[in-house]
């Protein structure tokens, strides 16, 4: 019952930030489609286009053209907005409630710790899946027709999974930062761990070509499983394979889901008494 | 001119102090850059087929842009964050303006943020597609010279064109990041997309970008009209920049800011 309270009041607080940040989620769509763009645009600005063509074919595998590049660039830029919310809304979110403006205190008052992020992590993914990819509806429509809308309605799915699995991943990191570091600054580490994890999963590029230390923190999270998942898709349309993708990242959820179920009763204790 | 000496000196180790009590931010925030950096244009370069010549026509491109960003940034910390804490009020009863604020950076924001940055974001870029970093040594420095010693105006322009933008409007925080949007053509977006490159010095960055492309001998402005601007454009930007902040202080005087994000 009182999760499902605290998913009630989450999702209240969902609806009603969207309306409040209206200007910063018009910056979260604008951004990914300028990167997306560029990514296409861009090299063709120096080289003619079918070399440009070529030259990601030989990169990416497979034969593509304007129409699969515009696709793949745009609906890969989508990852940007969702890790970034995911990741520093969840660590800045945390920590606030917790160290400055003082809700958690209220929260506590009714419920433990376990039960109102446990509320959380049932709405906010969905949300955060659902709102910060929201562009592309209209978008891929616009540059790819029919093929467009279908590609968005495949992808959506992915992008909700994905945030409930980087939701989960960024929890114990926030109650860490909030309960047993003392650290003057903790946007630091969410501010840097988003574009760690894009670049450590090469985004836009294939996983081999990414140095091998960014390698190795973004495996951590559930982003290279995401990334590949999309290229699959769009690029190999229904023949692709997910299942070890979907596998890999029920796997990291559990454990994710653990480590967040053992912080967050010690965190309860430390709520409580001020810590 | 001795007094003005002084206030300069004193202004640049305020900015100095400021720099070394947040270090942690400042390298995070370099790193932040340089990794964001690598999300976007490795990619680019990775799907360009001459890869030397993208990372000499875009990597300039970064280095004009950054220096427009580093005064937006800085200007909006000053009448966003800094209001909040007081801090905005406590610069203004010294006498000191936005202008001031962005003068106590330009001998740690722009070497760190464009030129570090720079050469830092140039390197990955050259370990990802596998070139010598001998690539990103230009081939006539003088010109990067130029064009850091053009970024210093460019940096005050931008953040007191931001800062006065800001201050008169009411418009949130995050629609100035849009408008911000807009340097982006003439520098990373190179000028060679417009039907006459020239129309790219419209945006007060691409003479930067441009330089410092020009030091690769990858410039689509001629030398030749970039070389005669460039001391016009650093005393125009710098009096501009100065004005345009004096202007922005007395709004504040007469109608006060409000804090919004």
């Amino acid at each position: 019952m009182r999760v499902a309270a605290a998913a009630r009041a989450v999702a209240y607080r969902e609806v009603v930030w969207f309306r409040r940040f209206f200007a910063e989620n018009v910056i979260m769509w604008l951004l990914p489609l300028l990167f997306g763009l560029a990514i296409v645009f861009l090299p063709q600005t120096v080289s003619r286009p079918e070399e440009v063509y070529r030259k990601v074919s030989m990169v990416l595998g497979r034969r593509v053209g304007f129409e699969d590049m515009i696709l793949y660039a745009l609906s890969l830029s989508a990852l940007i907005g969702l890790v970034a919310a995911c990741i520093e809304e969840t660590i800045q979110v945390v920590f606030n409630e917790a160290k400055r403006i003082g809700v958690l205190q209220t929260v506590l008052e009714t419920m433990s710790l376990g039960s109102y992020y446990a509320g959380c992590v049932l709405v906010k993914p969905f949300f955060v899946g659902v709102n910060t990819t929201l562009y592309l509806a209209l978008v891929l429509p616009l540059v790819a027709g029919v093929r467009g809308l279908l590609t968005y309605l495949t992808l959506l799915p992915i992008f909700i999974a994905c945030s409930y699995a980087l939701i989960l991943y960024s929890l114990p990191i926030a109650l860490a930062i909030t309960y047993f570091a003392r650290l003057s600054r903790p946007w630091v580490v969410s501010n840097l761990l988003t574009p760690t994890l894009l670049a450590g999963s090469g985004l836009y590029i294939p996983l081999k070509l990414v140095p091998w230390l960014l390698r190795v923190v973004a495996e951590t999270s559930p982003v290279p499983e995401t990334c590949e998942a999309l290229r699959a898709l769009i690029l190999w349309g229904s023949s692709a394979n997910l299942l070890p993708l979907v596998v890999s990242v029920v796997c990291l959820a559990v454990v994710y889901t653990m480590v967040t179920s053992l912080l967050s009763h010690v965190s309860d204790q430390r709520a409580r008494v001020g810590a | 001119m001795r007094e003005a000496l002084t206030r300069l000196l004193h202004l640049f180790y305020v900015g100095f102090t400021l720099a070394r009590m947040h270090l942690t931010s400042y390298t995070a925030s370099i790193a932040s850059s340089v990794l964001w950096f690598t999300v976007i244009f490795v990619p680019v370069v990775v799907f360009t087929p001459e890869p030397t010549r993208a990372i000499h026509v875009f990597l300039p491109g970064v280095f004009g842009l950054s220096a427009a960003s580093v005064g937006m940034w800085v200007a909006t910390e000053f009448l966003r964050w800094y209001v909040y804490e007081g801090l905005t009020d406590m610069f203004r009863e010294c006498g000191l303006n936005v202008f001031h604020y962005l003068l106590m950076g330009i001998h740690t924001d722009v070497p760190v943020h464009v030129v570090v940055s720079y050469f830092l974001a140039s390197s990955i870029a050259c370990i990802y597609v596998g070139l010598n970093l001998g690539v990103i040594v230009p081939e006539n420095p003088a010109y990067l010279l130029l064009a850091y010693l053009t970024a210093i105006p460019v940096y005050l322009l931008c953040g007191a064109l931001i800062a006065y933008l800001y201050t008169v409007t009411p418009i949130a925080g995050a629609w100035t990041n849009i408008i911000q949007m807009s340097v982006l053509v003439g520098t990373v977006i190179p000028p060679s997309v417009l039907p006459d490159p020239v129309y790219a010095l419209v945006n007060p960055a691409t003479i930067v970008a441009e330089l410092a492309r020009a030091a690769y001998e990858a410039n689509f402005i001629p030398v030749s009209i970039l070389l005669p601007l460039t001391p016009l454009v650093i005393v125009a930007y710098t009096i501009t920049a100065y004005v345009i902040s004096r202007a922005c202080d007395r709004y504040i005087a007469k109608h006060g800011i409000r804090f919004r994000i």
